[in-house]
């Protein structure tokens, strides 16, 4: 029985602890991502944004990307995939128009996405 | 992580007091708890392997936390006897020598033809044959039949009433009308056919009638020429 116990201890334990962990890295990674974003948006705005620029946005969200996989749902991921990539694109057409609405709906899901996966009595029921 | 850990928590007792609830017709020889986590690691382990919008992550949390809750409940059920009787019920003991205890048959969602039926599973056609039987927690049923019961061996009893009903289709085959019938639970105390617990008829025409409260009796009519099942 004592061996049961200390199983069930440390397995709750070390749920614990990546249950944190995985909550101080999406939110970590998720205000990264909000704070490249935005940079990208005020350049954008004063149609500054550069095809670099274009490819900044780009590696940083791919860099993130990978491991984002491991801890929040794919179609999340799918989502923001679509229109970051679809800002790149604007940015490097040098349509600023377009572009300026696809980043702020990218912004707009760097916020809302961590939302979800935070422990909070909505996110359980 | 932590959500899909306390969601499956929550998931589990939400089971587990459905299938308490449910009563032992529902479970066949596993505890109460050991089926809820049949029910869930089955899909809890398919739904992320088939579905690739999930992370793989999700599964196995949720497949840790079962397993975590199983080897919780195995310890309290070891260390006390109302955990074990919250978590997996107690047995109950459903005929005695009194008779068919339809209190505890209800307790357990079951009813009389229930109970026959379970006891054909083990072997026994009669009411008569058994001084015990007993409903355990797993949803088994336990069986003492009584010392003669080698001899009381009969024919197939066919249930005429359940719980206050008249099996209409066994009281066709039995030969008797329901004016009959009611004359014959008359004789026997019962006013009407809504305080006969059980009343069953082999093919000997020996009875086997017990009303809601009281002790059960056995007796024999004449069953009418050419009557045979």
């Amino acid at each position: 029985m004592v061996k049961t116990i200390y199983s069930i201890i440390i397995t709750v334990a070390i749920l614990i602890l990546a249950g944190v962990g995985e909550q101080i890295y999406i939110k970590k990674t998720f205000d990264c991502l909000n704070q490249d974003f935005t940079l990208a948006y005020e350049k954008i705005q004063s149609q500054e944004a550069t095809v670099d620029d274009a490819n900044a946005i780009k590696t940083a969200w791919l860099e993130k990307k990978k491991l984002l996989h491991l801890f929040i749902s794919h179609n999340d991921v799918k989502e923001l995939d679509l229109w970051v990539f679809e800002t790149v694109a604007y940015v490097r057409a040098q349509n600023f128009k377009e572009a300026i609405s696809k980043i702020e709906v990218a912004i707009n899901l760097t916020e809302q996405i961590p939302r979800n996966y935070l422990i909070r009595i909505e996110n359980i029921l | 992580m932590i959500i899909i850990f306390v969601r499956s928590i929550v998931v589990f007792f939400t089971l587990l007091i459905v299938m308490r609830i449910m009563g032992k017709r529902q479970i066949g020889e596993m505890q109460p708890f050991e089926l809820v986590i049949t029910l869930l690691i089955s899909e809890l382990a398919c739904i992320p392997m088939t579905d690739v919008s999930i992370p793989l992550l999700y599964g196995v949390v949720a497949i840790v936390a079962i397993f975590i809750l199983h080897q919780l409940i195995s310890i309290l059920q070891q260390l006390s006897q109302t955990a074990k009787r919250i978590f997996s019920g107690k047995p109950s003991l459903v005929l005695n020598k009194n008779g068919v205890d339809f209190y505890e048959l209800r307790q357990n969602n079951m009813d009389v033809e229930d109970l026959i039926e379970s006891m054909r599973s083990a072997g026994f056609y009669s009411l008569d044959d058994l001084d015990y039987a007993i409903f355990e927690s797993n949803g088994k049923l336990s069986t003492k039949e009584k010392v003669d019961y080698d001899k009381k061996k009969t024919a197939l009893p066919i249930l005429l009433i359940s719980d206050g009903k008249i099996v209409k289709k066994n009281l066709e085959i039995s030969g008797f009308s329901e004016s009959e019938l009611l004359k014959i639970i008359n004789e026997h105390g019962a006013k009407s056919v809504k305080r006969v617990g059980v009343m069953t008829l082999d093919g000997n025409g020996k009875i086997y009638f017990q009303t809601q409260k009281d002790k059960y009796e056995t007796f024999n009519v004449c069953l009418k020429k050419g009557i045979k099942w």
